[in-house]
């Protein structure tokens, strides 16, 4: 009776599951074909009639499950013979030379870690309950059925461990439960999993339907018992380490191992009441969305955290999706380097060089964040995405190619529990660091660059990742973020017009202190200082815009349009030379370049003594300010009848923003140039009727208001022709009759029945490194003056984020403008 | 003579039936019948039906016929059917039941299965059906006036149509339907009509590429990407078939433009057109006769109605504001077209709506007759069907010359990402419905030739959306998830000077920073597809004078059609979205019925290149993620910088 109910049970509990995924009959004969098979003998008998299966019948004893063998449950065992046993005691790490010297525990583990609940065939243990291919399988196993206590002297090195010095403690290779990992038929099929790749990772020859677990061969399958199937391994099945044990025991790693120590804490897992003691799990610091592990028991933040912890047994990429839980679909890998490429790489002419250097070639005093960057850059989060076979579209977790020889770069391979192991001979080194990025990261003065370009700030690391572009990158060292006047802050009354000195406080984040912009002396009580992180990163993000050149720096060129649109004069690329922004010529400060870094992947990167800062003065202003300019200015300013205005200079004021001084109307966040005619240009213009004089409008239409509209129009049309997009200027980029455009718009067909309707007139302008000549739509030429220094001057028109300027807190944005003085009136139609 | 008592015998029976049942008559042609079923009313009839029912009952497929569904059943009467068996010596014993499964089966739509409905007569086009039939072939409807009556596949007549039942809809047809299981050079050379073309096509050996059905290595996967299972919504193709569309002259149209009688006169001809083509190997493709003969051929089994997409486009949509209609749409710049991909390496061919092919002129504006000197697909010898192609005859000789290049091509070219997927064409990726949340496609790597990616389980991978309600073109997307590292092989375009732009939709809380190069040279920086349109690096401004039509507030009065933001853009390298086209998101969910994809606050063009010198053929457009996450491909455009100056807002 018990027979036949077991008989029912296996066939009903396998059946509706076997249905879901094999809808071919030809799987039910297969499985049909079992049944005579399976009025014989129980498990625990069959094993003993074999005659070669004594130690495994031993285990099954020692360990009290022969009743659960031979009457109960439907159970899959993946047992080994007397052989397979032999030849452990012959050749084993521990030193086990006969089944005698098994410890209870072991004995335990050896056989939980085999047997499943439920019986399973092969290729029904490839798929999970709902239907989707399991490539790993958890066992009766679990964590706690094996406590190590670990001696002090194994301990990973680190100060979360120093203080159990000379004791041993109960540490569990983490508290989460072990895992089979199934290389079955259907499995490699599905994930893709070439044999060669098998054979590479396991150094086993696969035939067709050959099946494994890690790289143990399964000899003899689909044994059918009363109570369950067999499934018999070539040799002992034991548990692999996991990644992270791996690389502890493994001395050729013991570098790696070292710096992976730092990342090592021991979270209290239970208390064990029979001996008094707290039951530690070994975790690692890392930033997986899954199972994170960011501070420490007081909350303390580390200084860095891995991408996932190494030694997560169920160690997932993802969340688990309603039909799986991710463990099952992958698991992880490493690249671990050997000691040999440690030692190459953090040498002088080493790749590292720069980290060994900075930091007094030990890896002692290389800060935490840089050595997780390091070993965090190794860690990968798909195994079947880390496959020989996939290596030649390999990227690391940052986006960047990611270049292996597995015949050249691999040395060994390790299946682990919970991922795959290539210990690999060479490093691979975060490529942030190899980029212009790389001096901003390594260095301990750089901190403030550091985080702004980073995910909490400005996220600039993003753009300077790209590998094929080329950057020029000014970095400001943190002692010199000081003395930034405050855009923002020219809106304010004058008491709080304010100059910043940024720092990094206690919580790892940026601030800026506030000092009076004309005493000098630190405002007081909430003006003081400034900590909203959305305030300090607009400001950053002007900085860092304005101190990042896309392109090269070229020889006899001093001005540069720099990845927000400011212009930037950097007067040679070496230690000493001068660069400054229209901000730094505004206030007479000078920054040089104090160190360099050459031959970056993607460009240089410079540190400066100062912080690059923007013009704050106003195109408007500037006008204002010269006389020399008082003709054009007083054409600008002119009134139109009825109270409109010449719509060139505008109060913006919406709801949510307004410029800090009157701006150009039309100008936006891009760069621009502004030619202004001489005086005497302009009232030649007038005077020969190119252009009527304002306050003469009037009469000159006699009276015929649509006559005086229009005579303004063509002014207004005159002067937006002298506003061009894209900044040029002298010593800046050389052009040959390089085509701008310009503000007025061809929108009425009489006004240049040639040109396109509705598109804006262009200018045509060279510059041949000292001059700058300009050949306007209508045919005439005009120059840049330079004997009065009326060039290259160097405005911005600001707007905020507020309706009133003094309770504005953010640039919302900035037009970066030139002006040059020119010899004529530039005409287009 | 003695057919037509029948057929009117017939007719007469059916309109009897029609009306002695209780029905509600919901129209001028149809009929509703509460609760009866397709089986019922074919079983109710056996002077009509019998023999078709048998022919079910045979292949159990009656059964299905009486159950719940949305059938769109075409059925021969049994005068349809004797004549069928007759005509091929046969009879339904006769017939093996694999046979008989094609036949019957080939007669029905299941539109449940399909996420579709009932094909009644007034959702009949001069083209295709959308909804492939249960054999997985389309059937398709043409219009013959003089009769006033529906033909099936250029053969059958609807003798009664709109025979609503319960489960579906039934169509009676006067012959039984018949799909042509012949490769497509088999076809062409059964068909005496396209003679010349045929021999040009074994001459050429290009009949070789076409001989072939589907690719057996394909497997689909049995997971989706990120671990989900399978839906009839999301899932990956379930093969990888092959399809051509052959477009020729038949060999009266060769004969009246260029008196071209037999091969050898194509081979003058095609000498003449394309004098540099001097291969003397014909197999070759520097050969004046393959180059005739590749141009005619798409590696896409395209249908009729399926050349010019003109889903989204605004003079389409009955809802979208008549005056707004009228600005945009009337302005002789505005039309509706499309490119297609022949085999001919370097070339392209250019379709207005109407089918007409490769001309300058304004088919939108200008209402061409047949007198007209254009190429133009002839729509009564159009869509012969067959197991992998599809064959369409032209009007006029259809050539790739300097006119094409210089003149008709000379244009803004826009072209959908699809259009260089031609697998997701033949293996219905694509869906040309509005139906968004049915469809979703998983677009495997190394399924498309001129798509390069590694799909990444379970984060990085590729997928096709359905047309849905945001204004992109042609209403559809494709998108990649991920860390992914995207090459398309774009184009290709004549040669010449081109901005190259990106079209795409910003999605703040999901989109990546993508580094975009175009023929290995990084274009930019990295583009950052999280900032919507009204961020200041964009800086987009709703036009005035839309949203003032609207009787409502916003945009800069001094710039009311947006022009100098149109320039104020361009500076930052964006480009506002065309206006040519919009999205149902305007009509459904706000009302704003005047709004094109201009007016879309995350449509944008992405000016990857401005000054690309181009030698001809295709370029290869790569995106790699800078930072996590998905990336949306709309469209590219090539636009010769010589037209910027006076470019348009289409």
């Amino acid at each position: 009776m018990v027979n036949i109910k077991n008989l029912i049970k296996i066939a009903l509990l396998s059946l509706p599951i076997y249905c879901l995924f094999f809808s071919c009959s030809d799987k039910f004969d297969e499985w049909e074909n079992h049944e005579p098979d399976w009025l014989g003998e129980n498990i625990y008998d069959y094993l003993k009639s074999r005659g070669d299966c004594n130690y495994y019948v031993r285990l099954i004893e020692d360990c009290g499950y022969k009743e659960t063998m031979q009457r109960t449950g439907s159970n899959t065992l993946f047992f080994s013979s007397d052989a397979a046993f032999e030849r452990f005691f012959q050749n084993n790490a521990s030193g086990i030379k006969s089944y005698e010297e098994f410890s209870d525990v072991f004995k335990n583990m050896l056989l939980r870690l085999s047997m499943l609940n439920n019986a399973y065939l092969i290729d029904r243990l490839s798929y999970n309950e709902k239907g989707s291919l399991a490539f790993r399988r958890t066992t009766y196993l679990q964590p706690t059925d094996t406590i190590p206590l670990v001696n002090w002297s194994e301990l990973p090195k680190n100060p979360y461990f120093s203080k159990f010095s000379g004791e041993d403690i109960f540490l569990l290779q983490d508290h989460t439960q072990w895992t089979l990992v199934q290389f079955f038929p259907s499995i490699l099929k599905g994930k893709n999993i070439s044999d060669e790749d098998f054979a590479f990772i396991t150094g086993e020859i696969r035939e067709e339907n050959d099946a494994f677990l890690y790289n143990s061969r399964i000899i003899a399958r689909d044994i059918v018992c009363k109570n369950g199937y067999l499934h018999e391994m070539d040799e002992l099945l034991l548990p692999p380490d996991n990644m992270a044990q791996y690389i502890r025991k493994n001395k050729e790693v013991s570098i790696f191992n070292s710096l992976m120590d730092r990342f090592a804490y021991p979270v209290p897992y239970s208390f064990s009441e029979l001996t008094g003691d707290t039951i530690f799990s070994l975790r690692y610091f890392n930033s997986s969305t899954v199972m994170p592990l960011t501070t420490d028991g007081s909350g303390k933040l580390s200084e860095g955290l891995l991408y996932y912890d190494p030694g997560w047994n169920k160690f997932q990429a993802t969340v688990n999706s309603p039909q799986q839980e991710m463990w099952e679909t992958d698991m992880g890998a490493m690249l671990v380097p050997t000691n040999e490429a440690m030692q190459a790489y953090f040498s002088p002419g080493g790749e590292g060089e720069e980290i060994y250097n900075a930091f007094g070639g030990s890896w002692d005093n290389v800060p935490t964040s840089i050595v997780a960057d390091i070993i965090a850059n190794h860690q990968r989060y798909s195994f079947i995405n880390s496959l020989p076979s996939r290596f030649s579209s390999m990227k690391d977790e940052a986006g960047y190619d990611i270049t292996i020889n597995k015949d050249e770069d691999i040395k060994e391979t390790f299946i682990a529990r919970n991922g795959l192991i290539y210990v690999v001979n060479k490093v691979f080194p975060p490529l942030d660091y190899r980029t212009v990025m790389g001096p901003v990261k390594v260095d301990q003065d750089t901190r403030i660059f550091n985080l702004a370009i980073g995910d909490s700030y400005c996220q600039f690391k993003y753009y300077l990742r790209s590998i094929q572009n080329l950057f020029q990158f000014f970095v400001t060292p943190d002692l010199s973020m000081i003395d930034y006047l405050d855009p923002v802050s020219l809106g304010y009354t004058d008491d709080k017009k304010a100059r910043w000195r940024f720092a990094i406080n206690e919580s790892g984040n940026i601030i800026a202190r506030r000092y009076n912009a004309i005493t000098g002396e630190r405002l007081t009580g909430s003006d003081s200082i400034v900590t909203e992180k959305n305030i300090i990163k607009n400001r950053l993000e002007d900085i860092l815009n304005q101190q990042t050149i896309i392109g090269t720096i070229n020889h006899g060129q001093e001005y540069y349009i720099t990845k927000g649109g400011a212009p930037l004069r950097v007067k040679g690329n070496s230690v000493g030379n001068l660069v400054v922004g229209g901000g730094n010529i505004e206030q007479d400060k000078e920054l040089q370049i104090i160190k360099t870094y050459e031959n970056k992947s993607n460009g240089s990167t410079y540190y400066l003594s100062g912080i690059v800062e923007s013009a704050t003065v106003s195109v408007y202003r500037t006008l204002a300010n010269h006389t020399e300019f008082s003709e054009f200015f007083r054409l600008c300013n002119a009134s139109w009848p009825e109270g409109a205005d010449m719509d060139i200079f505008t109060n913006l004021t919406t709801d949510r923003k307004r410029a800090l001084d009157s701006k150009v109307k039309f100008f936006d966040l891009f760069n621009y140039t502004i030619y202004v005619p001489t005086n005497q240009a302009i009232q030649n213009a007038i005077t020969s009727g190119i252009i009527p004089d304002p306050d003469k409008i009037s009469e000159l239409a006699g009276g015929d208001l649509e006559i005086e509209y229009e005579l303004y129009d063509k002014l207004r049309r005159f002067l937006r022709y002298h506003f061009q997009d894209n900044s040029v200027f002298i010593k800046g980029e050389i052009l040959n009759k390089a085509e701008y455009k310009t503000a007025t718009i061809n929108n009425k067909e009489h006004y240049d029945p040639n040109y396109p309707l509705n598109k804006f007139f262009p200018i045509r302008v060279t510059h041949d490194g000292d001059n700058i000549t300009l050949y306007t739509h209508k045919g005439g030429t005009a120059k840049v003056i330079k004997d009065n220094n009326l060039y290259n001057l160097i405005a911005r028109d600001i707007v905020v984020n507020h309706s009133s300027t003094i309770n504005a807190t953010q640039i919302e944005t900035s037009s970066w403008v030139v002006i040059h003085q020119v010899d004529d009136v530039l005409l287009c139609e | 003579m003695n057919k037509i008592p029948q057929k009117l015998c017939v007719l007469l029976l059916i309109s009897l039936f029609w009306g002695c049942l209780d029905s509600d008559d919901v129209g001028d042609n149809f009929v509703t019948f509460e609760g009866k079923v397709i089986s019922t009313y074919l079983e109710e009839n056996p002077e009509i039906f019998s023999d078709f029912t048998e022919m079910l009952i045979k292949v159990e497929a009656f059964e299905l016929l009486k159950s719940y569904g949305k059938y769109t059943c075409f059925i021969p009467t049994n005068e349809a059917v004797q004549n069928y068996y007759t005509q091929r010596n046969t009879s339904l014993e006769n017939l093996t039941k694999k046979e008989l499964k094609e036949l019957v089966f080939y007669h029905l739509i299941d539109g449940e299965k399909n996420k579709s409905k009932n094909y009644f007569s007034r959702d009949f086009i001069i083209g295709s059906i959308d909804t492939q039939n249960m054999v997985g072939r389309y059937i398709y409807t043409s219009f013959e006036p003089q009769s006033a009556s529906w033909i099936v596949n250029n053969s059958a007549t609807i003798i009664q149509s709109d025979m609503e039942l319960s489960n579906g809809v039934v169509h009676v047809v006067d012959k039984v339907l018949e799909g042509n299981n012949d490769l497509l050079p088999d076809m062409l050379k059964a068909n005496k009509r396209f003679s010349i073309f045929s021999a040009a096509l074994e001459a050429t050996g290009l009949r070789e590429i076409m001989l072939l059905i589907d690719d057996p290595s394909y497997v689909a996967p049995l997971t989706l990407p990120n671990g989900s299972p399978i839906t009839d919504r999301e899932h990956y193709p379930k093969s990888k078939v092959y399809g051509f569309t052959i477009l020729a002259e038949s060999d009266s149209i060769m004969k009246l433009r260029e008196g071209i009688t037999d091969l050898d006169g194509l081979r003058q001809f095609a000498k003449e057109v394309y004098p540099d083509y001097t291969d003397e190997d014909e197999t070759s493709q520097g050969n004046s006769l393959n180059r005739f003969v590749a141009y005619h051929i798409i590696p896409a089994k395209i249908r009729s109605n399926r050349f010019v997409l003109t889903y989204g486009y605004i003079s389409e949509f009955e809802w979208f504001d008549s005056q707004r209609k009228q600005e945009i749409c009337y302005d002789g710049r505005y039309t509706i077209e499309q490119y297609h991909i022949p085999i001919a390496g370097d070339a392209l061919i250019h379709f207005q709506k109407g089918n007409i092919i490769n001309t300058d002129r304004n088919v939108f504006m200008e209402n061409l007759t047949s007198s007209d000197e254009v190429i133009r697909i002839l729509t009564m010898e159009s869509d012969l069907d067959c197991q992998n192609g599809i064959l369409h005859s032209l009007n006029n000789m259809l050539v790739y010359d300097k006119y094409v290049i210089e003149t008709v091509l000379h244009r803004r070219i826009r072209m959908d990402f699809s259009t260089f997927l031609p697998e997701l064409i033949n293996n219905d990726v694509i869906a040309y419905a509005n139906k968004y949340n049915q469809w979703h496609r998983i677009i495997p790597d190394d399924y498309c030739a001129k798509l390069k990616f590694k799909e990444k389980r379970p984060k990085v991978y590729m997928k096709y959306m359905a047309p849905n309600v945001h204004p992109y073109l042609h209403g559809d997307e494709i998108m990649s998830y991920g860390f992914s590292d995207v090459t398309f092989t774009i184009g290709p375009v004549p040669p010449g000077t081109y901005e190259v732009r990106f079209g795409y939709h910003s999605s703040p809380g999901t989109r990546g920073i993508t580094q975009i190069y175009l023929d290995g040279v990084p274009c930019g920086v990295p583009l950052d597809m999280r900032l919507t349109n009204t961020a200041a690096d964009i800086g987009w401004e709703i036009d005035y004078h839309t949203v003032s039509l609207m009787g409502e507030s916003g945009g800069n009065p001094d710039d009311p059609y947006g022009y100098e933001n149109d320039k104020s853009l361009r500076n930052r390298n964006f480009m506002k979205a065309p206006d040519s086209y919009t999205g149902t998101v305007f009509y459904q969910n706000t009302d704003n019925r005047l709004y094109t994809a201009r007016q879309a606050n995350n449509d944008t063009r992405y000016i990857v290149k401005r000054n690309h010198n181009h030698l001809g053929g295709t370029m290869e457009m790569r995106f790699v993620q800078m930072l996590d996450g998905d990336c949306l491909y709309d469209y590219v455009e090539f636009m010769p910088v010589d037209l910027i100056e006076d470019e348009d807002t289409h």
